[in-house]
């Protein structure tokens, strides 16, 4: 009697025993898979791009030569070493050896020039061809590069970063592959490769086993498309994804409050202003108006209550984590000093329209709207105007915009000067969004564009940015804050650029 | 008999050379540059310039239109810009799941419509007559996103029964198969068609109901019936043979102007259930101003909604023969 208890005793834990371990087999054998939720589906894989739906996907299987890390500082990627030659004519850039394509290929220097010669060439129609226009190489050996300008002049400073989006290609299999094929089945050298897409639900790629910095320890990620707000909040509740993005501030509180989902957040390198026209009349000449203006407007309810605290107000066009930044108190709200600007400034009641965006930008309606009526009380009157994205964009870019209105711009290359390049030098014609010649500004960004010196550039750039404050240039800036709601269980960080990148050491 | 079919198709050619005409204008009119949407805000005019000679954007309009409908005609659509491969295999690679959810929100409408229009009529104003018109009086007036967010909210998250989003297999799939003997798949597929065809498909349940009822009605009132009934058939013989056969005739009208508005609807019910369908598409390609691939969907649905008004009127010739001996439309 007593033999046989022992025996079923035996048998039990033996029972037990098994079904745990071929549990644990089975959790082991199962490949670990990061779902992302994503808002867009991109319309192409293709490297270059400036579709933040393609970089999103597109950042984990191509790479750079130099990459910028979630806080937006350069950092070595295809390329360990990089320095400028030549009496600041030239980057030399000293690859990484040992790196392979997904379809086994070497990385050579090879593929650096024809990468830029690919991306160069008008009829591949990549987006972000100007930053290589104007630019061509020299091979040193097989593992070293020169890039330089065609004109013999400096090169840019801020080359390095600049370039992050110029992405590796494979020169042999590239060149014979036509352009809808690669717009279709990217190649390159990153963490994670290409593997299916199925159209309008899922990207989905897998680990890069042979991958130069360690093998990825997430064994697949799928991008699904879920195009609305509202259900993909559900599918990350229901656990159907594990990382969303661009969540609104209404939508926070239900994350938060679920104990198998956390919120993270990174302050972007977006930066949002208000940009007037200081070129045509009642802004040109008229700091008075401009003042009226920056104390009008209230950047912290903004901040706070609009956007939910998911956004910081600056004084700078230059987001806090690029380089350059300089620390400054926005201008502060105060409507009775605004309407004394208002009576100094000589305005005498003309309507002038504020052009807002639609759905473009984060709450831009009712950002856009509060301004409205911060405007009118103050005495002004105003008119606000609504635009789709693609009307909005065309205006804004053949210079048709009204003499008040709200732009994003991101520094991508983490460095201060491509903001303060793009919107108030007198030599970019890429749009107007700022000022242009402001009295001084230009030589320092002249400087900080040619100076190969840190200290010398960060000093010129924060001199800058002190001179714009003081002319009104930009009357209420603000930064948002890149917004993810992620399970619990999830090891990833946010980036500062906004892209979902996912590194070899992200877990779950 | 084939004279009205030819005049049929006849007409369905210039009616398509119309709508080409149109697709082109409007989206060439409309505001917006698909060059400033590929390129980044930092682009420069010369940049804008030579984008738009690669893409043939520089030459008149009128050329770009006759260029296209030369092309279009051997169904050339044209490559996507955004997409950079031919603009009618991005389409074409979406259509099935828009015609899955077009047709099983259809089956599943006519299928709660057609019965519960018939009670309300042979029960008029009765309860049941009352409670399905509040009912389609419900389905009429729900946006439709609202309703699909709230089915999520309930058979989703709350229940767990079905799943929140994604087309998962896809029936065709299924059905496949199911005829090979693998139900798993077939039911998996239906699991995920289940909520965005309710969706769509209450509002249009609603407008077949009220239909359905006011016909039937129409025909009840109607001598033949009488002498039907009196001849001793029973009431439900009379409804299904004889009532039935004559209401369903404008009915199947309803039913085929509607089909347009379903799959337009689609495009809010895919949004909502992330159904990878051709909604998503045409959003996308709006926001992008992608030409050749907002004139290659539009044209195509153009045609297909064509091709069903076709195959309307030859199930009209077979349920009443008058329009086949009379030979018009």
């Amino acid at each position: 009697m007593k033999g046989q208890t022992i025996r079923k005793l035996f048998f039990s834990i033996l029972c037990v025993i098994s079904v745990i371990s071929l549990s644990s087999m089975e959790a082991f054998s199962q490949p670990k898979t990061l779902i992302v939720g994503s808002g867009m589906e991109p319309l192409d894989l293709l490297p270059a791009s400036s579709s933040i739906a393609t970089m999103d996907r597109t950042y984990n299987i191509y790479e750079p030569l130099v990459w910028l890390n979630t806080d937006a500082k350069p950092v070595p990627s295809l390329a360990t070493k990089w320095e400028v030659t030549d009496g600041n004519k030239k980057w030399r850039f000293h690859l990484r050896k040992g790196v392979l394509f997904h379809n086994g290929e070497k990385f050579t220097a090879e593929d650096v020039a024809f990468t830029i010669d690919f991306t160069k060439n008008p009829e591949n129609k990549l987006a972000r061809r100007g930053r290589v226009v104007g630019y061509t190489y020299k091979i040193v050996d097989e593992y070293t590069i020169d890039v330089f300008r065609e004109d013999g002049k400096p090169v840019d400073p801020i080359l390095p970063a600049f370039w992050l989006p110029i992405q590796m290609l494979s020169k042999s299999t590239v060149a014979k592959t036509p352009l809808s094929k690669l717009s279709r089945e990217p190649i390159g050298t990153g963490p994670f490769q290409f593997v299916e897409w199925k159209d309008g639900e899922q990207i989905t790629l897998k680990a890069n086993d042979k991958y130069w910095g360690g093998k990825p320890k997430l064994d697949r990620v799928v991008f699904k498309t879920i195009p609305e707000m509202a259900t993909r909040v559900i599918a990350l509740r229901a656990g159907n994804v594990d990382l969303i993005s661009d969540i609104p501030p209404e939508e926070i509180k239900s994350i938060e409050a679920d104990p198998n989902l956390k919120i993270l957040t990174k302050p972007s390198l977006a930066n949002l202003h208000l940009t007037l026209r200081t070129d045509i009349p009642p802004f040109k000449d008229n700091i008075n108006f401009r003042k009226a203006i920056a104390h009008a407007v209230n950047v912290e309810e903004i901040c706070k209550n609009i956007l939910g605290g998911y956004a910081t107000p600056v004084a700078s066009i230059v987001p806090p984590l690029a380089f350059g930044y300089k620390d400054i108190k926005p201008y502060k709200y105060d409507p009775k000093l605004a309407k004394e600007y208002l009576k100094k400034s000589g305005y005498k009641g003309e309507e002038i329209n504020i052009q807002s965006t639609v759905g473009r930008y984060y709450k831009d309606i009712e950002i856009n709207t509060a301004i409205d009526s911060w405007l009118k009380a103050i005495g002004m009157k105003t008119n606000l105007k609504m635009y789709d994205s693609p009307t909005w964009i065309n205006l804004f870019n053949t210079k048709k915009i009204d003499p008040i209105c709200l732009i994003l711009w991101t520094a991508r290359s983490g460095d201060g000067v491509e903001n303060l390049f793009n919107a108030v030098h007198s030599s970019s014609d890429s749009c107007f969004h700022g000022p242009k010649g402001v009295p001084g500004v230009d030589e320092l960004i002249d400087i900080a564009r040619s100076n190969f010196d840190p200290k010398v550039r960060k000093e010129a750039i924060e001199k800058a940015q002190a001179i714009l404050y003081d002319y009104v240039a930009f009357p209420m800036t603000y930064v948002p804050s890149n917004v993810y709601g992620v399970r619990k269980n999830i090891k990833w960080s946010p980036r500062a650029d906004a892209t979902i990148c996912i590194s070899p050491e992200d877990d779950k | 008999m084939i004279h009205f079919f030819l005049r049929r198709i006849f007409y369905s050619i210039i009616t398509l050379l119309f709508l080409s005409v149109i697709v082109f204008s409007l989206i060439h009119l409309a505001p917006g540059d698909p060059v400033r949407m590929i390129l980044p805000q930092e682009a420069t005019e010369e940049d804008v310039l030579e984008m738009r000679k690669v893409l043939g954007l520089d030459k008149p309009i009128f050329l770009q239109y006759f260029n296209w409908l030369g092309k279009a005609i051997l169904f050339d659509f044209g490559e996507s810009i955004q997409g950079k491969r031919s603009a009618a295999t991005l389409f074409l690679a979406r259509l099935p799941a828009t015609l899955e959810l077009t047709l099983g929100a259809l089956i599943l409408s006519v299928s709660v419509a057609l019965p519960l229009g018939i009670i309300a009529a042979i029960r008029r104003g009765t309860y049941w007559d009352f409670i399905i018109s509040f009912f389609s009086l419900f389905g009429l007036s729900t946006p439709r996103f609202w309703l699909g967010i709230i089915l999520i909210l309930i058979f989703s998250l709350g229940l767990g029964w079905l799943p929140s989003f994604g087309r998962g297999p896809g029936i065709f799939y299924g059905f496949i198969q199911l005829v090979q003997g693998n139900f798993v798949t077939f039911y998996e597929a239906l699991k995920h068609l289940a909520l965005p065809s309710v969706a769509l498909a209450t509002f249009f349940a609603a407008i077949f109901v009220k239909h359905t009822r006011a016909n039937v009605l129409e025909e009840v009132s109607k001598l033949y019936v009488k002498t039907a009934r009196q001849k001793g058939i029973g009431e439900t013989r009379v409804i299904i043979f004889h009532v039935l056969r004559n209401a369903l005739i404008p009915i199947v009208t309803v039913i085929a102007l509607n089909v347009g508005l379903v799959m337009g609807g689609a495009v809010v019910t895919e949004i909502v259930f992330s159904w990878p369908g051709v909604g998503q598409l045409l959003i996308n390609a709006l926001f992008a101003r992608d030409y050749p691939l907002i004139q290659a969907s539009l044209f195509m649905v153009g045609l297909l909604i064509i091709i069903i008004f076709i195959l309307m009127d030859i199930i009209y010739v077979a349920l009443d023969p008058r329009i086949r001996t009379k030979g018009v439309g």
